[in-house]
């Protein structure tokens, strides 16, 4: 028995070329869910084959991949998936958000502003943002079809009474360009605001769910809300133990068994450079 | 990818890749990245030739169908007449995406004059002229963005150059200067 | 002083070695062979093919071992592979009639032409277990009866369509769809309901298929036949133009018939499901042809209210290879979503807190 050799970043050409059709239909109709015949990929289902399937097709020789988990580069899945591209393509890769031409990205965005020469791929779990309101992709189709999104609205507002504010602390769902209301990933809300006019071209991919979507840069992005209750972001009281920032994501780091706590950066490399240059 | 992404943004493109007339490189690097034996092909009159029939088939498996309502991609040129993008597969309110991809061969491309296009993948707006189309043309392309979210997408290709213009643009006909 | 935990890749390949070392095992315990496995735990490397859906007894052994006996890790194994296989096209459809029978039985008729053939089965078997088996005995030859070379096995349910009794089975004159080219949309053409079904998890199905038989939607199904053995498999290569033999798969087939139907101007009618899997896998194909039926319920204007009636939750749910990667996806670090949570939930209640004291005063 032989091991079988492998295309250029695993997928077959056939593969790709079914995936760069669906790409640009989704840059071409922003925030609407393209479907498209996803592949059983080496890694499982829900462990980023949409995000691993949209950058193996995007992917050339000369590209430079950054792969981030929770904001972080050295996450078991993060190195599992970079360690992926290096063996299927043989791409540079780092870990300076400034130096990637692609960043593979779960749950979170760099802190660092992205320029246009740069992508962000997304791993989805779930694409549709009204899946929870509504388990039919029969119906969700159609409120798409319609701009019908009164459900979200319904839900946001029940928050509001049930709990005086927006329940929603991830995969906060957004209008693009006015027209269709998408699902983030599950990237904290304080990360929303970066998806508006961002100089890089944003693409999504649900492998398990088999939906690719895209925000072409410069495009806008609106977070749901209510004239009086606005979106509003994350904040903590307490800055960066390690750099210093109050300007970024913070993880919370359980220290002991007394309640004692401290705040991380989230995103390793930028707190590696605040340290460098406050 | 990113000339759909950032519209009317003319990059250079000159593959190498072997082509039978009257299809430029560009055009077919463009069609062999993209065409295999799903996505169905319509030849305008321009490029009905046996020619670029066969090395459409052979390099990609790509069927031709002669119903522009029925195709994922056109090759169209500014040589032949203007089309009636209505023609084309446009989409459904469900699958916007199901709609043609336009290849449109033009002898260049220019950044000034023409159109101005503005929307998603433009921090401002942008002058584009494609040479050798009608004000027709144009005419076309601006109805086809009041059809958003359906509607078809047009890649332009020149001997030299590659620029895009999704159904998401949109297009403003500069009175003064005119198209061609 | 908090030092950022580095080191995620060296713990990863160690974690792989671990599993090597797990995986073979006490090393004075001599190794398992792929023929063992596809020789004697044939049912697993059935089942493997199935829902991987590749035929190949050698690879299935592979992935079994690989995985350690956990199936559904096989499977995705199996899975994973074919999608880098080359594909040359389809093959003509199987010819189930001229199947070199092994077993062959029919619940709806006592006796049929060509007759019920018992063949290698568990069904009769006392469920005790055998000890003997815990040393390696080869079995004595079994008692088989002369099989003529020509003997007529006509299909049951063809018996009963001659007469008119039962529905003809839907041959659409359209091409078939191809589940793994094209995503799955809904409504959804049996043709795709069944290619989902073959390679759903074995579990699912007899669940659902368990389901229709107490209450949660009713079939009235009778297993009308079902047959193992060997088909042969024909392809038509493009540059030959005609059709060629390039082999021969053992399958299993499950006729099921069920709940008849008719109007006011049309006579009643036995309506059909179907099942279809590589190897022998009764209780796939049984629960395959029911859930079939079921799924059925609305070209055949039944009402829907029972789970296995429900196509987009049967076929959103019925890949196991999906179903195990988003379960266990939740191993994942989801700390910063976490983090979000808190954040909002100390914050809610601090407000109730103060809203509390407020209220007091």
């Amino acid at each position: 028995m032989n091991a079988p050799a492998y295309n250029f970043a695993y997928l077959n050409e056939q593969t790709k070329r079914m995936i760069r059709r669906a790409i640009l239909k989704a840059i071409a109709v922003p925030g609407y869910q393209v479907p498209f015949a996803s592949r059983e990929m080496p890694m499982p289902y829900g462990w980023g084959t949409g995000g691993v399937q949209v950058t193996a097709s995007i992917l050339t020789p000369g590209d430079t991949l950054k792969v981030i988990d929770q904001g972080a580069d050295d996450t078991t899945n993060a190195v599992s998936i970079r360690k992926f591209f290096v063996k299927t393509a043989g791409v540079k890769t780092t870990e300076k958000t400034e130096a990637a031409s692609i960043i593979q990205t779960r749950h979170r965005i760099p802190e660092a502003p992205l320029n246009e020469e740069q992508i962000l791929v997304f791993q989805v779990p779930i694409p549709e943002p009204l899946r929870f309101l509504e388990p039919r992709e029969t119906e969700t189709r159609k409120m798409h079809a319609l701009e019908e999104y009164g459900v979200m609205h319904v839900k946001l507002y029940e928050d509001i009474a049930q709990y005086g504010q927006i329940a929603t602390t991830y995969a906060y769902p957004a209008k693009v360009a006015d027209r269709y209301v998408f699902d983030p990933s599950p990237i904290p809300k304080f990360d929303n605001p970066k998806l508006d006019h961002c100089p890089a071209l944003q693409l999504f991919g649900a492998g398990r769910e088999k939906r690719i979507y895209a925000i072409p840069p410069y495009t806008k992005v609106k977070s749901l809300d209510f004239e009086d209750y606005p979106f509003e972001v994350q904040t903590w009281d307490k800055p960066c133990t390690i750099c210093g920032s109050r300007d970024s994501f913070l993880d919370e780091i359980v220290i002991d068994d007394q309640g004692g706590r401290m705040f991380v950066c989230s995103d390793t490399d930028y707190c590696t450079k605040q340290q460098a240059c406050p | 990818m990113n000339a759909m992404a950032r519209p009317g943004r003319i990059a250079p493109f000159e593959p190498d890749v072997e082509a039978p007339d009257p299809l430029y490189r560009g055009t077919a690097a463009v069609a062999l990245t993209l065409c295999d034996f799903q996505s169905p092909v319509w030849l305008s009159p321009a490029f009905d030739n046996p020619d670029v029939g066969h090395y459409l088939r052979f390099h990609t498996g790509a069927a031709l169908n002669d119903n522009p309502a029925n195709v994922s991609f056109a090759l169209l040129s500014s040589t032949g007449p203007v089309p009636d993008l209505g023609l084309f597969a446009q989409g459904t309110h469900e699958y916007p995406d199901r709609s043609t991809t336009l290849l449109m061969q033009v002898p260049s491309l220019v950044a000034e004059g023409g159109c101005e296009l503005s929307g998603p993948g433009l921090e401002t707006p942008r002058r584009f002229l494609a040479e050798g189309l009608d004000p027709e043309f144009w005419q076309q392309m601006a109805l086809n963005s009041q059809r958003f979210p359906l509607g078809v997408d047009v890649i332009f290709i020149s001997p030299n150059s590659i620029a895009a213009i999704p159904r998401s643009t949109a297009i403003r006909i500069l009175e003064a200067v005119p198209c061609t | 002083m908090y030092v950022a935990v580095k080191g995620g890749e060296q713990a990863i390949d160690a974690a792989h070695a671990l599993l090597a070392e797990r995986r073979r095992g006490d090393p004075q315990v001599p190794g398992i062979t792929l023929a063992q496995i596809a020789e004697q735990l044939t049912l697993g490397v059935d089942r493997v093919m199935n829902e991987g859906s590749l035929y190949d007894r050698e690879l299935a052994a592979l992935a079994i071992k690989q995985a350690r006996g956990d199936l559904i890790e096989a499977i995705f194994l199996i899975r994973a592979t074919r999608t880098t296989l080359a594909r040359f096209g389809y093959c003509e459809p199987l010819e189930t009639s001229s199947m070199q029978v092994e077993r062959r039985i029919s619940a709806a008729f006592k006796d049929i032409p060509g007759g019920q053939i018992l063949g290698s089965t568990f069904d009769y078997t006392h469920r005790l277990l055998d000890f003997t088996l815990a040393q390696d005995e080869v079995p004595v030859a079994a008692r088989t009866a002369p099989t003529p070379a020509t003997v007529e096995m006509p299909r049951v349910l063809e018996l009963l369509g001659s007469e008119g009794l039962i529905e003809r089975p839907s041959a659409a004159d359209a091409e078939p769809q191809d589940l793994t080219q094209d995503p799955l949309n809904f409504p959804a053409a049996r043709d795709l309901r069944l290619q989902n079904l073959a390679r759903g998890d074995e579990g699912f199905l007899l669940a659902l298929a368990y389901s229709t038989q107490r209450g949660y939607g009713r079939t009235h199904p009778f297993a009308g036949e079902i047959r193992i053995g060997s088909v042969e498999i024909s392809f038509t290569p493009e540059e030959l133009g005609f059709a060629i033999v390039i082999g021969e798969i053992d399958i299993t087939e499950c006729e099921m018939i069920n709940q008849f139907k008719g109007s006011a101007s049309v006579a009643p009618q036995f309506t059909r499901g179907y099942g279809l899997g590589f190897g022998q896998c009764e209780r796939k194909t049984m629960s395959m042809a029911l859930v079939d039926r079921s799924l059925r319920a609305a070209e055949l204007g039944e009402e829907r209210i029972a789970p296995a009636q429900d196509e987009e939750f049967v076929l959103s749910h019925s890949d196991n290879v999906q179903a195990t990667g988003f379960v266990e996806h939740l191993k994942l670090p989801h700390y910063v979503d976490f983090q979000s949570e808190l954040v909002m939930l100390r914050r809610m209640r601090d407000e109730m807190v103060g809203e509390k004291l407020k209220a007091a005063e």
